[in-house]
């Protein structure tokens, strides 16, 4: 069954923590409001670390970042891997013809990307210099650590 | 059951895996089964600060640690081997790595460069029944990975398919100049051993626990646990492929 991505009960939207601190199946905590000092999260953008973020590439043109007011399609897509959940994210759309550098930079604070993310499109790895084309879904996630 | 155990690299993360997986399955595990261990890496002072003694040094890391772990623990159900080589795509071939991923077969990946990582990874995902756990780290961070092949399907991804990057290849540890070797990067004792953990408790989540229950591998529900000693944490993802289908 899909989870509900909104909180009824103020219309905020609902976050899931993957952490073995929470009850999977029923305890959510409100977007933005996790001040559990799980590590999971950053505690002050409330964003979840180490999981993937995809963000689907359109052909809307760019529009101002919208303060919750996007009434539009959502154009961008988080995937949660880490539990399989979606989670839409009303942020403004990125325009074809962007480079992964400028891609970053537009959802560096929203979707917490990080510059020791690596971007792929489709599985293959995209330079910062490299274009994106209307239907790439980007996923940017952390390189793995290599010493041992 | 797994009786073919494989670990590759007895450096920061082996040293810490290898004599805590030989105790579980001596002691725990109770059958009979051997542990292979491949380095072909010296004992150097700098090595000191993580792993083996001052009285090795000079000495093959595979060798000293299954002379060490002979000594304190004298195993009766672990057959104890060393091959004191590289496993690399040159020596691959060598008559001394002609069972080593016999079927079966569960593989520990400590090493510290993607060209063996993914090596492995391309032998492991032409194998029947095995097991494959790669481990890694960088100053404070690190993570344990898994994948599985059962009666000649993937069970779960390929580590690759959801860390693409180990496909950057570096160069096998005979390949690297001294130079090179001698430049390494910091790490953290504490790092090796939560890495080392992780993956024993990826193996032991995933693997063991349910061949206990019911001598079948059934499903895989995490593939990669993330650790952080910097901020004392440890989470666990089930990863999918980034590569669409």
């Amino acid at each position: 069954m899909a989870r509900p991505q909104f909180d009824p009960r103020n219309g905020r939207r609902i976050r899931y923590s993957d952490s073995q601190v929470y009850d999977e199946n029923g305890n959510v905590i409100p977007y933005g409001e996790d001040h559990s000092d799980c590590s999971m999260y950053d505690q002050v953008t409330g964003l979840p670390r180490n999981v993937d973020a995809t963000i689907q590439v359109t052909q809307h043109a760019p529009q101002a970042a919208p303060q919750g007011q996007n009434t539009q399609a959502p154009a961008v897509t988080v995937t949660r891997v880490a539990d399989q959940a979606y989670e839409a994210v009303p942020v403004y759309d990125t325009l074809p013809g962007q480079t992964i550098r400028q891609i970053r930079g537009s959802f560096r604070h929203s979707l917490n990307l990080t510059d020791t993310m690596d971007a792929y499109v489709n599985g293959q790895l995209k330079a910062d210099n490299d274009t994106v084309i209307a239907g790439n879904n980007v996923t940017f996630r952390e390189r793995s650590k290599k010493r041992g | 059951m797994n009786s073919n155990y494989v670990v590759i690299g007895a450096g920061g993360i082996g040293y810490y895996l290898i004599e805590s997986l030989v105790r579980f399955l001596e002691y725990q595990a109770k059958r009979p089964v051997t542990v292979t261990i491949v380095d072909g890496d010296k004992i150097e002072e700098k090595n000191l600060a993580r792993q083996h003694t001052l009285a090795d040094l000079g000495r093959n890391k595979a060798q000293v640690i299954i002379e060490q772990i002979a000594r304190k623990l004298a195993p009766k159900n672990v057959t104890l081997k060393a091959l004191p080589l590289y496993f690399t795509n040159t020596t691959k071939n060598e008559s001394q790595f002609k069972d080593l991923f016999a079927d079966g077969t569960v593989a520990f990946l400590c090493v510290d460069n993607n060209a063996t990582r993914y090596l492995a990874e391309q032998i492991v995902s032409k194998a029947y029944n095995s097991v494959l756990v790669m481990g890694g780290n960088d100053f404070e961070q690190g993570q344990a990975q898994l994948y599985v092949r059962k009666n000649g399907k993937d069970l779960s991804p390929k580590i690759t398919d959801f860390s693409p990057d180990i496909k950057d290849l570096d160069q096998f540890p005979d390949e690297v100049g001294c130079d090179v070797a001698v430049v390494s990067e910091p790490q953290l004792l504490l790092v090796n051993q939560a890495v080392a953990n992780a993956m024993l408790s990826l193996w032991y989540s995933q693997i063991e626990k349910q061949l206990n229950a019911s001598n079948n591998i059934v499903s895989v529900s995490l593939n990669e646990v993330i650790v952080d000693v910097g901020k004392a944490s440890a989470h666990q993802f089930l990863r999918t492929s980034l590569v669409k289908t």
